[in-house]
């Protein structure tokens, strides 16, 4: 009875020990992966010409927090569903857009 | 440009579609959401890091090592605080940039940013297709 109840302490402990673990190391990884990648570029750029900044961080923070919980639940399934080369060239092309506009959007303030 | 603006307006884009320039005459609606609108601000911003950031390298890291992980809850608590601090870090950082920077050319190295970032996926894209065939 006594050594029952003693592995299975152990076994919650170590499951802790193991999340913790998992948690600590995917933190230190995605944080030095993200560090200037373009998502953070671009969450730089639209910070530097809004005022607005708490908008901007809530903005992207949802849409980081979105991204991650179908990267661990749904990333298999958006992976079979919508190739990933697909997904990159969107996100060149939306770039690309956002950016013409931009420049359109300041020669036109600048002349 | 005026019709591209028009029909990402119909889509119920028009956040994105008042980002490109305003065309000479407007065929385009009443926008949907009022311009300058916080949450305009805040679906721009949804749309354009959600969009990056899906098929994006530290997502794929998330997903194998939630694949390999006991835990996906802890491996989805890192992934999602590690980015929503980067993402604090750039808003501080941009914060900064705009104070010191003149609006004319923060308008304009934004646009060159965006620009240049966007031609930079798409050529390590193409690029890596065009050596799978060759």
């Amino acid at each position: 009875m006594v050594n029952q109840e003693n592995s299975s302490q152990a076994s919650s402990f170590s499951l802790r020990q193991i999340a913790s673990r998992a948690a600590l190391v995917s933190f230190g990884s995605i944080l030095l992966a993200e560090m200037g990648d373009k998502t953070q570029l671009a969450t730089l750029l639209l910070s530097a010409r809004s005022q607005d900044l708490t908008v901007i961080f809530c903005g992207a923070a949802a849409a980081l927090i979105s991204t991650s919980f179908i990267g661990v639940w749904a990333g298999a399934w958006v992976a079979r569903l919508i190739p990933p080369r697909w997904m990159k060239t969107l996100a060149g092309v939306g770039f690309v857009l956002i950016g013409l506009g931009l420049l359109g959007e300041s020669l036109a303030a600048g002349s | 440009m005026a019709l591209l603006r028009f029909w990402l307006e119909q889509l119920g884009l028009s956040t994105l579609g008042l980002a490109l320039p305003p065309p000479l005459v407007s065929f385009a609606p009443e926008s949907n959401l009022a311009e300058g609108s916080p949450l305009q601000l805040w679906l721009v911003t949804f749309l354009t890091v959600f969009v990056a950031e899906m098929g994006d390298k530290t997502q794929l890291a998330t997903l194998l090592l939630s694949a390999h992980s006991q835990s996906p809850w802890a491996i989805f608590l890192g992934s999602a605080s590690a980015l929503v601090t980067a993402s604090l870090l750039s808003v501080l950082l941009g914060g900064w940039l705009g104070q010191v920077i003149p609006a004319a050319w923060i308008e304009w190295l934004a646009g060159v940013g965006f620009l240049m970032i966007g031609v930079y996926v798409l050529w390590r894209e193409w690029q890596g297709a065009h050596l799978r065939q060759g």
